[in-house]
């Protein structure tokens, strides 16, 4: 990995990571700031989610709005936290190739007396850092929430949690920054990279709706990212998130693979 | 061979439609400046990319002081100053930032930046989107040099400067050859690439036409030049004079272009008989030269409009 490209990168994805990390940490504060008053009514509200049909309350990840956990998987960390770092890591993954070719600074970029592969390796590197400065603002938000409405999780949970938040993040990363790879068109790269987590997300979707599409599970990313019984219970979902890993590394692998060999031209 | 600063052998690369390369093969000597010239399209960049690596050779090959450009790419590029045809910048960056960071990537950073940067009057502060054309390519020319490289490849390095800077650029490359280093340059205007170079490679449609000292191209290249007159004159009077030829005669017989090569003493001495309103002396151009290796008029002489009566030889 080239450090100075990794330093450079940083240093420029240094406002995406505030911006990111501040916002994700804001809503998860504001949703928090709700709970009380829900913890105070759970019987009329689980009257109310009695009557949700089940595909809503799949869809946005609704189980029970009676703990803290619940209430947040709910209503932040299961669908808007992906949300917002899926913004995150589709634009800036696949800016990593494509938009040097876009913007036409392949030239000078690839002037530079080092290899190809580790030029990409240390953008890359330097976006997973962004990515886990985001779920380390998340969590400290959860943490400063919970400890206002006087909840708490286990560092466990936070630690499972975090990785699973983490783990997705490089996955979207990683396939965006493939499809970049071998794409002169950075919003190409983005709207394929969009594509398959809005089509990955509704396999999700359907998989809880239908116990005969349950086999799209193995090709949604959402399947091993289960950030609430995380938090809860310090629960990981170990294949799935081993196989997450996998599939990111496999993503990079073919990034560098095909990028050393292309021709990079604008 | 080991010591030839550029050796291009056989080199050929397609891509696209009509763009690429065809069986390129020429080298470069060291404390030498090659002038690499052609119209726009004819196969500059391509040439500079597949000696940066950033293209991938289709048969032949491309070696810089003896490593293969596309195989060895990372060890070619620390022995190389490179200037790029299309100047895109990091546009966030200011000046400074990008010096550092082209600078960062070398053994030795940047050994004369302070020096390339006062001798081009470069203000590194602003940041690279708010600088102009002119301002935007001095700052891609120090880059190229700052790094004290011994080999450099600079594609149209005069491109967007203003005429007292292009002056001084010219300067810097005879310094920069006096200094030992082999200078690659394209560009697409002749005059430009004559007062500097020492060979020039001609370039045309992806294949090498020519490759030419310099000496030789300037004694028997073509300029333009434009006679208006008073009133019609006979032109066969040109057409006798050695190095000369009658272009075309517009049809009012006011307006005579001619072709003028090698010394134009004898010319004068005749325009000095004639009733002269006015001459146009044009520096030379490329499709004059073109013409040599080519059985046909210059695409612009093609397509005179209806009014003008053209004379053949």
């Amino acid at each position: 990995m080239s450090l100075v490209m990794f330093r450079r990168w940083l240093w420029d994805s240094r406002w995406s990571a505030i911006g990111y990390g501040l916002g994700a940490a804001a809503y998860v504060l504001v949703i928090i700031a709700f709970y009380p008053s829900i913890r105070d009514n759970t019987d009329q509200l689980d009257q109310l989610l009695r009557i949700y049909p089940e595909g809503i309350k799949k869809a946005f990840g609704i189980e029970d709005f009676g703990t803290l956990a619940g209430f947040l998987g709910a209503e932040a960390l299961n669908v808007i936290w992906p949300l917002i770092v899926g913004v995150f890591a589709i634009m800036a993954g696949s800016a990593v190739v494509a938009q040097e070719i876009d913007s036409g600074t392949v030239d000078l970029w690839l002037s530079v007396p080092e290899r190809r592969s580790r030029l990409l390796l240390g953008k890359l590197a330097a976006l997973a850092v962004v990515a886990l400065v985001i779920v380390a603002l998340t969590l400290a938000a959860i943490w400063i929430g919970a400890m206002l409405v006087g909840e708490s999780f286990s560092a466990r949970g936070y630690l499972a949690a975090g990785i699973t938040m983490l783990v997705l993040a490089i996955t979207m990363l990683a396939y965006s920054a493939l499809f970049s790879s071998f794409m002169s068109d950075r919003g190409r790269a983005a709207g394929l990279a969009a594509a398959v987590t809005v089509g990955g997300y509704l396999a999700w979707v359907v998989v809880g709706m239908s116990d005969s599409w349950s086999w799209l599970r193995y090709i949604s990313i959402f399947a091993a990212y289960k950030p609430q019984p995380a938090l809860a219970d310090g629960v990981f979902q170990t294949a799935g998130l081993v196989a997450l890993l996998v599939v990111s590394a496999v993503c990079v692998a073919a990034a560098l693979a095909l990028f050393v060999r292309r021709d990079a031209i604008s | 061979m080991q010591d030839v600063p550029i050796a291009v052998s056989h080199l050929t690369r397609s891509y696209g439609k009509r763009r690429g390369v065809i069986d390129l093969d020429f080298t470069v000597a060291a404390g030498e400046i090659f002038g690499f010239l052609g119209p726009n399209g004819a196969g500059k960049t391509t040439t500079i990319r597949l000696l940066m690596g950033t293209l991938r050779p289709g048969t032949g090959s491309a070696r810089i002081l003896g490593l293969d450009c596309w195989r060895d790419a990372p060890a070619v590029k620390a022995l190389v100053g490179f200037l790029p045809g299309e100047i895109h910048l990091y546009e966030k960056m200011t000046g400074a930032e990008l010096l550092d960071f082209f600078a960062a990537f070398r053994d030795r950073p940047a050994p004369r930046r302070d020096e390339v940067v006062e001798r081009l009057q470069i203000d590194l502060a602003p940041r690279i989107r708010h600088l102009s054309k002119g301002n935007r390519q001095k700052l891609a020319v120090a880059q190229a040099l700052m790094h004290d490289a011994p080999v450099l490849l600079l594609d149209e390095p005069s491109s967007g400067l203003d005429p007292l800077m292009q002056v001084e650029l010219v300067e810097i490359l005879q310094e920069e050859r006096q200094r030992g280093k082999t200078i690659f340059l394209s560009s697409h205007i002749l005059h430009e690439v004559e007062q500097i170079a020492q060979r020039i490679a001609i370039i045309r449609e992806g294949r090498i036409v020519a490759i030419e000292d310099v000496d030789q191209l300037r004694a028997t290249r073509e300029r333009r030049m434009e006679v208006l007159l008073h009133e019609p004159v006979d032109v066969t009077a040109f057409d006798a004079l050695p190095g000369v030829r009658v272009l075309r005669v517009h049809a009012d017989g006011r307006h005579v272009d001619l072709a003028v090569s090698g010394n134009p003493r004898e010319l004068l001495r005749l325009l000095g008989t004639l009733p002269i309103d006015d001459l146009i002396y044009g520096p030379p151009d490329l499709e004059s030269v073109f013409l040599r290796y080519y059985d046909r008029e210059p695409a612009e002489a093609a397509e005179a409009d209806t009014e003008t009566v053209e004379v053949r030889r």
